[in-house]
């Protein structure tokens, strides 16, 4: 089995996404109790009552914010920022990463799903990304533990990031053309009309800009109907993902869904080469960080 | 193998379902939910239906108190962005989707309201959401919650269409 040749790509991905997280969450603090205290604005999930809480599954282990029990211990969902902080502090720094990576995930996905109501797809594929690293780790068979397969196990996981970014791609615009409002261009003009989802300069451009509205719908659809091909081809990737850049900068900025569209951005870093991971690790300096892994 | 076996279960399961056979999900379903579950649908169909909530909250005492729980909110992340008020802002569009879904005709051009009388509208979705909305805004501004009316004005931004929809009235037994 051929070593694991993209530990420095992983890892700067890995990097920026807790960096990205830990203030995300900072962000996030003002409305933490309105998002993740049981009786926050947003609600729980709810809870099964008839079923222990072993014959739950998995989903127990996910939704424990809505657990019953929050209700009586409110504070609980503070206990679940703070380790979701103390983790991504720690994962960053190297201190104990597999552990780290474990407890990031799960900190951060049940904090998620317990404000299901008011986040998009952007936290959808942060929770899959840290499932995905949790088993992506440096082999440790020069300390003579573990076996050989770590190399195997962080090929696989490398690959289904990267075919799950596509695939994230390919169904939004799968979905998006089989509604009649984006076939006909006009759907960004009548998103631009809802006052969350535009700012007013947004707003006066395109509410009734009909032309403008199917240039960018159909730029949207051909970007979103491309990407899971031209990623991988080489020469066309870079400015193709550069266009990418821009289009989800887009999403966060103008139509305000600010954490899909950075963490979309996040995820190219998977896709590009290691020349460009160097040179980036170097600009954010990073670097130190990422070699001592 | 796993990859392959990954994909192709992710794959099926996020699959329109008007064209993936439910037998066939059924199949992935317990590999992919609720770890991996996922559909990627954002945006699509295309929202039309926006709105705003308003609750008239009266306390144990009595006292009345008009709420419009996200107006300000949505007007402070048309401002800032990069704030807590984005995610908050969500939850209001969100609340106001599920309202939609819940009274809307979806099968009529013109996306009528449907006949609320024949709605048992306290058994939907949205009066849960809106009902724990409430009792969360309340509870947050140490209000003693005893009853809420609540009402969304809704507008069909394709056709300018308005439309009122009250909830039945929300009563939470305080001793």
């Amino acid at each position: 089995m051929q070593p694991f040749q993209f530990h420095e790509k992983v890892e700067l991905f890995r990097k920026v996404l807790y960096i990205f997280l830990f203030f995300n969450t900072l962000i996030l603090l003002p409305a933490a109790h309105d998002l993740f205290a049981y009786y926050g604005t947003v609600g729980t999930r709810g809870w099964n009552t008839e079923l222990s809480f072993f014959e739950q599954g998995s989903y127990g282990l996910l939704n424990l914010l809505s657990h019953p029990i929050n209700a009586r211990f409110e504070w609980l969902y503070i206990l679940f920022i703070g380790g979701q902080l103390v983790a991504l502090v720690l994962g960053f720094f190297n201190k104990m990463p597999r552990l780290m990576s474990f407890a990031v995930y799960f900190f951060t996905v049940n904090l998620f799903s317990k404000g299901y109501l008011a986040f998009t797809g952007g936290e959808v594929l942060i929770n899959f990304m840290l499932f995905y690293l949790m088993f992506i780790h440096p082999s440790r068979q020069k300390e003579g533990l573990g076996s050989d397969l770590q190399p195997i196990v962080n090929h696989v996981f490398f690959r289904i990031m990267l075919v799950q970014v596509c695939l994230l791609y390919f169904f939004s615009v799968l979905y998006k053309l089989l509604d009649e409002n984006w076939v006909s261009g006009e759907a960004i003009m009548y998103v631009s009309r809802f006052d969350a989802y535009s700012t007013s300069w947004m707003q006066s451009a395109l509410e009734n800009n009909t032309i403008l509205s199917v240039i960018l719908t159909y730029t949207t659809l051909t970007y979103q109907a491309l990407f899971p091909i031209v990623v991988w081809f080489k020469k066309m990737k870079k400015p193709f993902l550069m266009f990418g850049v821009v289009f989800h900068l887009g999403i966060a900025v103008g139509m305000g869904i600010f954490t899909f569209g950075i963490v979309m951005i996040l995820v190219y870093l998977l896709f590009i080469d290691q020349e460009s991971v160097n040179k980036i690790a170097r600009k954010l300096r990073l670097e130190r960080f990422i070699e001592s892994v | 193998m796993f990859l392959v076996f990954h994909t192709v279960a992710l794959f099926i399961y996020a699959f329109p379902s008007e064209y993936m056979p439910t037998s066939v999900k059924r199949l992935v379903s317990p590999y992919v939910y609720p770890i991996f579950d996922q559909k990627w649908s954002m945006f699509a169909p295309c929202p039309l239906i926006d709105g705003e909530i308003k609750m008239v909250l009266t306390s144990t005492e009595g006292d009345e108190l008009e709420v419009y729980p996200f107006s300000d909110i949505i007007n402070e992340h048309r401002v800032w962005r990069m704030t807590h008020h984005g995610d908050l802002s969500i939850h209001g569009s969100n609340l106001i989707h599920w309202v939609s879904t819940d009274v809307i005709d979806w099968s009529t051009d013109d996306l009528q309201l449907m006949d609320l009388k024949a709605i048992e509208l306290n058994e939907t979705l949205s009066y849960i959401l809106l009902k724990r909305m409430a009792y969360g805004w309340a509870k947050q501004n140490d209000f003693p919650l005893k009853k809420a009316e609540i009402e969304c004005q809704l507008k069909n931004v394709k056709t300018g269409a308005e439309h009122l929809v009250a909830y039945p009235k929300m009563i939470w037994n305080v001793e």
